[in-house]
Order: C-alpha cells, then structure tokens, then sequence
C-alpha cells in the first residue's frame, strides 16, 4: 500500500514545518476471519479495520488524534490543527531519543492464512466441535474457534525512522461444557501465534486436543473443592506464567513506577525473588502470541531480563518513560488499537527454566496443592497482592497427586511468594493470551515458564 | 455524509440484488483525557465511521469495516455474502420496524460539550484528592458521543443518539511506611451518575486501607456493594437466563423453579431511565423492555433475542445485543456479532438501610471492592481477592480489610440473601455488565485469608 507511506510522509512534512519537538504517525491494518461454533451457533464473521494514531509532543506535552473512515485530506487538516496546538501544562514531558532506522518486513509463513480457503477453516471448526461434543454425553456444550489476523503496521517520526510489518496472527480456543444434574464445569485451551500461518493448525494433535479438553470438563465433575488456608504449592507453566505477568509484570511498569503506583518503585538491584528465580519480558521470541518486531513507538522488539537469579534488573519502558528514567526504552511501548493511547506494556513474559523434574517437587510435600492450568488473574502493582485462579489442581500428599480439585485461586503477596519459590522446574511453555491496563486497553500477550514450587501460600477453593 | 453513506450501502446491496440484509452504523466521536499524578498527561480525539453488514443467504454471515471509499464498501458485502453462503441454514429473519419506548439515554452536558465535560471531571478528581488528601496517581476520562443506524431489508429503520462517560480512577493513601489504594472503574450515561459523594467515598476508602488487616479463615455474613453485586452476578445470570443459554444447555434454571431466596426479585430492565444498557432498540433494531426475571426467589422468564425468539416461539425482548464479554464495547459495537445478552439487570430493593443491615450484623464483612471478582459464567463459582472491605462486629464496623479471598458459589449465594437494602444505584460492573441494584447481605461465606 504506497499510497500509505504517502500519507504518512505528508503527516511527518507538516509535523517538521511547524516545528514540533517530536511526533509519529503509525498506521494499523487489521483483516480478519472469525469462525465459531458450539451447540447453539455458528458465527463466521470478517473485518477490516484501518486507522491512524498521530501523536505529536510540543513544548513537553503530548497530544493525539487517532482517525478512521476520512478522506487523506481530512487526516492532513486534522494534522495540521493538532501540530498547532498550545501547550499549557507546567508538568513537561519527554522522550528517549532513538537513532533512525528502517524495516520492511513480510513475515512468511508455510501458509498463508489469507490463501486459505474460508471452507478449509469452516471444516477445521466443525471437526473440532464435533471431536469435542462426542467425547462423552455429558458433554452438553462445546465451543469451538479460530481467527486468523493479517495484521500490517506503518510507522514513521521526526526522527527518520521508516517501519513496516506485515504479519499473520493464529488462534485456536477450544472450550467444553460437562453438565451431571446442576453440576456444570468447563475446561479449556488455547493455542496462537505471531507470525506463523495455517501450519499452526497442522502442528496441532487436534485429536489430542480436543479429547483433553473434553476429559478435563468431564473429570471436573467429580471434583471436590480445595481446602482453604496456607499451604505448600506446587504450580505448573500456565499458573507461572500468571504470577510472572499479572502479579509480577505490572508492578515493572515503568509508567506505575512514575505514577509512584508500584511495589517495585525502590527495588531495583535489589532480591525480589529467591535466587532460582529468573524473570523475562521477551517481545523477540520467534512465532510467540505476544511477539512483534517494534513496538507502536517504532523501537525495535529485545528480550529484557527482568530479574536475575532473584535480582531486580529492569523496569519495562515506553520512549517516555525511557527518558525519565535516563535509560533506553524497553521497546514496550503498546497501544490496543490506532484508537488508544500507547501504555508500557509487557509482551511474552515467562519464568527462565531450571532443573527439577514434577516428582522431585512433590515428594517432599506432606500436604499441599498442585494447582493446574490458569484460569484468569489481576494485577495489584501498588500492594503486590496476588490474585490468579487455576481451572483445576490436584491434593499433594505423602509426595504424592491425590484427589482431583476444582477451581482453586492463589491469594497473598507476590514478593512472598517468589521468595518461597525453592523448586524450578525443568519443563517450558508459554500461553497465549490478551491482557488489559486495568480494565481496558486490551493486548495481545503471552506468558508460562516452567512449573515451580512454593514453600506455602494462601490458597482458596471455589 | 453519514445518510449518504448508508445509501450508499444499501443502494449496492440492492444492485448485488442482496435479498436479506441488515447495516449496523456508528459514528462515534470519543474524547480521551489521560491524568498522572493529578496533571494532564494526553489528550487523545478518536473520529471513527464504522459498520458491519449482515447477510442472510442459505446462512448468516457478517462483515464489519471502517473504511468509506466503494471498494471497501463492496468488499465488505462480498465478505458477508461469502461468510452468509458457507454457514449453516437459519431460519432468522430480521425484525420489521416495531413501535419502541422513548428512553433517555443522552446527556447534553456530555454531547454538547465533551471537551470541557472530561476537563472539568479531572479537575473535580484532583479536588477531591486535595480534600481527603490522597493522591491521584492516575485516571482515564473518556466521554463518548454516539450515533448510530440499523436498517434492515424487512424495512426496519433506526437511529438513536447516546452519551457515555468512562473513568478508571486510582486514588492513592500514604503514611507510616504504609501504602494503599481504591482503584475502580465506572461507566455511566449521565454525569450526575458519577456522583461528587461517590468519588469522595473512594478516596475514603483508599485512606482506610491503610490501616488494613488480612481476614481470617472462617464462615461469615458478608454485604456486598453495587459494584461488587455487578461484577458477581451479571456474568453469572447472563449466562443463564438468556434463550441462548437454554439452547446451550448450560442454564441452570426451569421456569417456575425456586432459585434464591423468596426476598430475591430480579428483572432485566433495557428502559431504565440512563441505564447503560438502556435504549429504545437493542442492537438488531428490536424495542428493548422490561422483563421479569426472577420473582421472590422463583425463575420468571428468560430474555431473547430476534434468533432464539424465532427458535422458542417468543418475541424478541430486545436482548440482541453488540457487546463484549470481557470489556465493554462502546464506540466499536459495530466489530461485535449481535448476541442475545441481559441489558440491565435490576435487583428489587428492600426496605432496610444500609445501616440496618449492617447494624444486623453480629461478625461479617462488608465489601466495597475485589481486585477482580470473575466468576465462572457457567458454574457460577468465584474465589475473588478482597480490595476494600470492613470487618463487621456486633452491628458496628470495626476495621479495614485487605487481602485473602471470598469464595462460593452464585447459586448458593442467592438461596443464602439475609438482607436487600433500599437504595439502589446504577452501576457498571469492571467487565462489559450493567446492573442497577442496592446492597446485598448474604450469610454463611467462605472467607480464606491467614
């Protein structure tokens, strides 16, 4: 689409004519297929969605308009207005600076999503629901999906910098519902990725898939509810992954940090975790659900180690918290959509691997919980507190995987709770997943590790 | 420009010799006031025309876009059809033009004036942080203006215009080493909806928390606020009173079935005066209304859109609507699939104050806040972080509490109601819920905490 670069290079003219400390123009593209099904529905749905995100710092405050469906000269009026603007905060803003570069890239992929047929991924829904439906007759209801996201990015500043990527997005979520009387459970999984085409979908055990899931629905019915209290804790990847981002990662927002809302404001160089515990933000790390290759501020993606061997090493920066800190920005700098503004965010965020096998982590344990797949979580940056489900989890005892538990939720403190970390497992995966600033501002990320093992924490059944 | 588009639209699908079809407009106009540490930190205006295009051909398929020009405009319809031609057969028809109720869902204040309305709003929050003396460390003002249009093939043509405002506000208490915070989020139609007092009480509630304790382990009476009611129950109730959850078989109620305690009397109310899921029309151009959901502790009725209306032999209630399941959709509706959805889910008030109930009270809890209630749509079950919360004892609140969790069961919790209070509010829950109901006190709660 030249005709884009176009226009953000006329955006970027007027921006240096008037004089402006800094401003960026990014444009998004988002061409989606939405294919659903379950019990009751099928939703097959398509979307095109464009708009720009101009943003431009004058006198050391910011402003922006973000813009859709308007003719090229009503985006250069718009643009003209905004350039012209009259600063009137006494609170000054700033950036880091960023050396100029260029980047073109098309992602390939095996399989293009857009060169699939819409029957092709209509009959892969289909098999899925059916896969999962006739598991078992307790089976009531089963949620099939895919979508897939050519995603194109433009990106251009005063600075000189020239950006552009255009990349597939992959995801597949699979949901069953067992119902016995009024007894309803439901288990779930979700695959994604970035980057990566229609092979995902051939690298997947669909069979496989669909059978956990349904089994897992199914095995909850007969569940019994976990016990209340401080106990010993053993968690796999996908509740890792939980603390490592929703308990741990927003606290290393360096926006909180300037807001003075994080627990981590005065800890950097210092233990936050027990030294077998080593944290990453990883916006690089190939075909991951969170990936991209810059960010919407157009800095370049890097894997950042968060803490070291139980250090504090790094906060997360956009370009304007880089420069309050003095330090180069993070490349984290993301924004839901060209309609929102840019947040600090985290992107593949995951607990490094060490050396312990499940059965080693467990054969000390006397009483505790295993606590399985994660169900959802909130971040406290101020207080540190934690707050994340599991779907499901098992007992501990005598060492051993007893009884089978439903939805069982992790309460206390972060910082607690890494330094009870005295086990690392030497398994790995990440989830993919969305993540919201708060309550809004929804991205796409990803998060896992390894299992780890906690000394106790505060656990509650369902 | 907006009518010419929509004739545009229509006089394309018509050339296509599209036979079933319905268009989806809004144009929303979005002003964006970000705070950090009470200051402005960005203004950001959001202009955006978007549609979504829905055919019926052997199925239903839909396409959704905010581009203008005719090429993407035809793309749009060659999308839907493709998707319309693949999907399995249905037998919907879209609504025909119905007479509808007159609702108020704008405030002029907010249409005429976004730009100072959002301006004013910060300065109030910074006021108040002067007077409690707190701090604001950040806050998101949104206030929204809308129009949007439906027309369909049936002859069905709507417009409305509606007003929102959104604010996610931190309020931040220092001292003795100690840190706290009330953190919440809130939309609303109108902005006396967003009171002077509630925010008040929210920067109250972020210096209390700095005294507070963690609960203990034990079986208690708890109270729970508006918000916290929203947050649990909406996402629960809606995915069991709807015509969609009978044809998932997930429901959990029968009709004539007694579901809660006989104090218990909820409706779904889409004509709530400035109610935020309130409008004369839902998202498919059906009339919203009021509809009995459960009636002193026994299951009413369940609420329908145009599909499971034809499917059940009922009309529509006006619950087809275009809305998130985890955030609120406002100014992208229009990327939504209408789906069939409670509106407004309105509890009966009671006759005691909240004082009453509490002063009932002999050991409980009384929750403002979790960090994120979530409950499980289906089961129901909840195990949710206490954000804000005082300990109750002998009818007399004694401290704040912070931390550990409050975990059960949406069912059990509405056979265990002890207690409504008499002043409902409209709130909206921190996921895409709206509820307008009082305080609610239940008895025998799990609370795990030290």
């Amino acid at each position: 689409m030249p005709e884009i670069s176009a226009v953000l290079e006329k955006v970027i003219r007027i921006f240096e004519k008037s004089g402006v400390e800094y401003g960026d123009v990014r444009f998004d593209s988002s061409t989606s297929t939405g294919i659903s099904k379950n019990v009751a529905e099928e939703n097959f749905a398509s979307g095109s969605i464009q708009g720009y995100h101009i943003r431009v710092l004058r006198e050391g405050e910011w402003r922006a308009i973000s813009l859709s469906g308007v003719e090229v000269r009503t985006v250069l009026s718009s643009v003209k207005r905004l350039a012209r603007f009259s600063p009137t905060l006494r609170e000054k803003s700033s950036y880091s600076k960023l050396k100029p570069w260029t980047f073109k890239k098309r992602y390939k992929c095996r399989k293009d999503p857009a060169d699939i047929d819409l029957e092709e991924k209509i009959e892969l829904v289909r098999e899925l629901y059916k896969r999962m439906k006739g598991f078992d007759e307790r089976i009531v209801n089963a949620g099939a999906r895919y979508a897939d996201d050519i995603v194109e990015k433009y990106f251009m500043n005063t600075e000189g910098s020239e950006l552009y990527y255009r990349a597939p997005l992959i995801r597949v979520i699979l949901v069953s519902f067992a119902k016995f009387g009024k007894n309803v459970q439901v288990h779930h999984m979700a695959h994604g990725g970035f980057g990566v085409g229609y092979e995902l979908i051939d690298h997947l055990n669909i069979e496989e898939d669909c059978r956990s899931v349904s089994k897992g629905a199914v095995e909850l019915l007969d569940a019994d509810r976990a016990p209340s209290g401080r106990l010993p804790v053993v968690l796999d990847s996908e509740m890792a992954g939980l603390i490592a981002h929703e308990s741990f990662g927003h606290g290393l927002e360096a926006d909180q940090v300037l807001r003075n809302r994080s627990f981590l404001s005065d800890m950097l160089g210092k233990r936050v975790a027990s030294d077998s515990v080593t944290i990453v933000d990883n916006s690089s790390y190939e075909s991951a659900y969170g990936s991209y290759p810059f960010d919407d501020e157009g800095v370049r993606s890097r894997k950042n180690t968060l803490v070291e061997r139980g250090i504090l090493k790094s906060f997360l920066h956009s370009r304007e918290t880089a420069s309050s800190f003095i330090v180069a920005s993070t490349g984290n700098g993301r924004a839901e959509s060209f309609s929102r503004k840019i947040f600090v965010r985290m992107s593949n965020t995951y607990f490094e691997s060490g050396e312990w096998k499940l059965e080693e982590m467990l054969e000390d344990i006397d009483y505790g919980v295993y606590l399985v797949k994660g169900s959802h979580g909130m971040e406290d940056p101020l207080g540190g507190g934690l707050q994340i489900s599991s779907v499901k989890g098992h007992l501990i005892e005598h060492g051993k995987l007893t009884r089978l538990l439903r939805s069982i939720s992790l309460s206390g403190n972060v910082l607690q709770l890494l330094r009870n970390v005295d086990a690392v497992g030497r398994d790995f995966k990440l989830d993919s997943g969305t993540c919201g600033k708060g309550f809004e501002d929804f991205v796409r990320v990803a998060s896992g590790g390894p299992g780890l093992r906690v000394k106790e924490a505060i656990v509650g059944g369902g | 420009m907006v009518a010419r588009l929509l004739n545009r639209i229509e006089a394309l699908l018509k050339r296509m010799k599209i036979g079933n079809y319905e268009v989806y407009m809004q144009i929303p106009e979005v002003t964006q006031l970000y705070v950090r540490r009470g200051e402005r930190e960005l203004i950001n205006e959001v202009r955006q025309i978007g549609y979504s295009i829905r055919i019926l051909d052997k199925g239903l398929g839909m396409a959704c876009c905010n581009q203008t020009d005719d090429l993407s405009v035809k793309r749009c319809i060659t999308q839907a059809c493709k998707m319309a031609r693949q999907s399995k057969a249905e037998k919907l028809v879209f609504p025909s033009q119905k007479p509808t109720c007159k609702v108020d869902i704008k405030d002029q204040r907010i249409w005429n004036e976004p730009e100072s309305v959002v301006d004013e709003f910060q300065k109030k929050l910074v006021e108040v942080a002067a007077k409690i003396g707190v701090e604001l460390p950040f806050a998101k003002i949104r206030a929204f203006k809308i129009r949007s249009m439906i027309v369909n093939s049936e002859g069905l043509g709507r417009e409305k215009e509606e007003t929102l405002f959104f604010t996610e506000i931190c309020y931040k208490s220092s001292g003795e080493g100690k840190l706290s915070e009330f953190w919440t989020t809130r939309y609303a139609r109108r902005l006396e909806d967003m009171s002077l007092a509630s925010i008040e009480e929210w920067a109250e509630l972020s210096k209390a928390n700095l005294n507070a304790k963690s609960p203990k382990t034990e079986r208690l009476e708890v109270i729970f606020s508006p918000q916290v009611i929203c947050d649990l129950f909406v996402p629960v109730m809606n995915g069991h009173f709807t015509g969609l959850s009978l044809k998932q078989a997930i429901s959990r109620f029968e009709e004539g079935e007694t579901v809660a305690d006989e104090t218990l009397s909820m409706i779904d109310d889409g004509l709530h005066p400035f109610g935020i899921q309130s409008s004369p029309f839902d998202d498919e151009g059906n009339p919203q209304s009021k509809t009995a959901l459960i009636d002193h502790g026994v299951f009413k009725n369940r609420v329908y859109d145009q599909y499971y209306g034809l499917e059940y032999g009922k009309e529509s209630t006006g619950n087809g609507l275009r809305q998130g399941m985890v955030s609120f959709l406002v100014d992208e509706k229009f990327r939504a699939i209408p789906r069939n959805q409670t509106s407004n889910l309105e509890i009966a008030p009671g006759k005691k104050s909240l004082e009453d109930l509490i002063s009932e009270v002999d050991r409980g809890l009384l929750v403002y806040k979790f960090s994120w209630a979530n409950p499980d749509e289906a089961t129901g079950i909840f195990a949710s972080e206490i954000r804000n919360a005082s300990l109750v004892e002998k009818g007399e609140l004694m401290y704040p509490v912070k931390g550990g969790l409050i975990a059960g069961d949406i069912f059990s919790l509405m056979k265990n109601a002890t207690g409504i209070s008499n002043q409902p509010e409209i709130v909206s829950g921190e996921t895409a819920f709206s509820c307008i109901t009082p305080w609610l006190r239940f008895e025998d709660v799990q609370v795990a905490g030290e």
